[in-house]
């Protein structure tokens, strides 16, 4: 965002500073130096003086207005719930530690090289993330700038679909995928502590990414599901062994709706 | 587990949130848009508890943090989704607020500062409200500390343009508020 600074002029900054206290002992001295020999100067910082309000009195009496009870019962839920489970930690370090990223190259089926460095270090971490976490980390990086940022080549997009449907032996392609409002943009390989995981990200220009998850787990069939993870809405459920989740800033009903049709669509 | 009053974050995040409400407040020109804010503030202060630095400004922290996931996520998401920001030049937010109805100087002041410009309007808080050094404001808000002179020479110059008789009542109590942490 650019700031809207056209009314200032070069020395204002430095005057400002000067008023506010900010400047070191030699810098105000050359000021005043400057100052004595433009009046013009000293006009401009009279100016700008007046520019100046009694703001931290002013702003004080919001603070009575703030919701006190409401926002102290929050966070002393907050500090009761449960520590396991929710412990993000670094970032980056997280999603390293718990995915073996496979690059999905130009030619459907080459795999790029495992990240294990930073893996390695990470894999002390007591409690090994929920995979839904450590996705729901790896899109807060992925900005609609991202996505648009990737051209869309249909036919190898197709084959790259392909490609990942074998890693889940699912009958996927990219129309079964389509979502009303978003386009398909990437189709990625991933490994969940050894799990293979794939993922399928949109962008719509309404609610912004969206992505699609798949991870071959074994776990037992479970009914669709809400949650939110890293302020993403995420429905989620389990079929054949596989787990699904869709993520995004979509609005619950919306994302219930795509998943309800992804599902039908896949299984 | 729930986690032990010796965590600072846990012991400290309780007596900052009238404050973070404020600024929320600041930031979106909504009251609720405020209290989700300080819910997301608190949820990603608690998880990141071990990045905070024993010994630093726990509210300088916070503020880090709202401003992050306010710029980041929820407002992004809110011009994402069409609804656009608040009329910064509407001082409807304050309406209700007693201690503000009762005090015309104060809600003058309210009212030109939310006028000014997002980027403006947040550095003159953190400034002149908080207490802030150029520095922290320009660490908070992740700009180099000569923008910061410059939104607050350009809030400074708009502010002088208007409510030249405010200004003149006010002449000489312009300095910086609470400024503790120097």
């Amino acid at each position: 965002m650019a700031d809207p600074v056209d009314s200032i002029r070069p020395e204002d900054g430095m005057l400002v500073a000067y008023i506010d206290g900010e400047l070191d002992a030699g810098e105000a001295l050359a000021l005043e130096r400057k100052l004595s020999a433009e009046p013009a100067l000293i006009a401009r910082m009279a100016e700008l003086r007046r520019g100046g309000r009694d703001f931290g009195n002013a702003y004080d009496l919001l603070l009575g207005a703030a919701p006190a009870d409401r926002l102290r019962t929050m966070v002393r839920g907050l500090a009761a719930r449960p520590s396991a489970g929710r412990t993000p930690v670094r970032m980056l370090a997280a999603i390293a530690a718990a995915i073996v990223i496979f690059a999905v190259g130009t030619a459907a089926g080459y795999f790029g090289p495992r990240l294990t460095g930073i893996g390695q270090q990470a894999a002390v971490e007591p409690q090994p993330p929920n995979w839904r976490q450590v996705v729901a980390e790896y899109v807060t990086l992925t900005t609609s700038d991202t996505l648009n940022a990737v051209p869309v080549d249909q036919a190898l997009l197709d084959k790259q679909v392909l490609a990942l449907s074998k890693q889940v032996s699912l009958p996927i392609t990219s129309a079964k995928l389509a979502l009303p409002h978003a386009y398909l943009k990437k189709a990625e390989a991933f490994e969940f502590r050894g799990r293979p995981l794939v993922q399928f990200g949109y962008l719509s220009p309404d609610v912004g990414p969206l992505a699609f998850c798949i991870i071959v787990n074994g776990r037992p069939d479970a009914a669709p599901a809400f949650e939110q993870r890293e302020g993403s809405n995420i429905v989620f459920w389990t079929k054949d062994g596989r787990g699904y989740m869709l993520i995004g800033k979509a609005p619950r009903g919306a994302l219930e709706q795509f998943a309800g049709d992804l599902a039908k669509r896949l299984t | 587990m729930a986690r032990g009053t010796d965590d600072p974050v846990m012991s400290g995040i309780e007596a900052e949130l009238p404050r973070l409400w404020r600024y929320g407040l600041v930031l979106s020109g909504n009251r609720d848009t405020a209290e989700e804010l300080v819910q997301a503030t608190c949820v990603r202060a608690i998880e990141r508890a071990h990045q905070f630095m024993k010994g630093t400004r726990l509210d300088r922290w916070l503020i880090s943090i709202l401003h992050s996931i306010w710029l980041n996520d929820i407002r992004a998401r809110k011009v994402r989704q069409g609804q656009g920001l608040v009329d910064a030049d509407s001082a409807l937010i304050f309406d209700g607020i007693r201690e503000i109805e009762a005090n015309i100087m104060a809600a003058q002041v309210l009212k030109e500062v939310q006028g000014l410009p997002e980027v403006q309007r947040e550095t003159v808080f953190l400034v002149y409200v908080e207490g802030m050094t150029y520095r922290e404001a320009a660490q908070a808000l992740s700009v180099p500390i000569g923008t910061v002179m410059s939104r607050l020479a350009a809030a400074r110059a708009k502010l002088a343009g208007l409510g030249v008789e405010t200004a003149d009542a006010m002449e000489g109590s312009s300095e910086r508020h609470g400024r503790s942490g120097r």
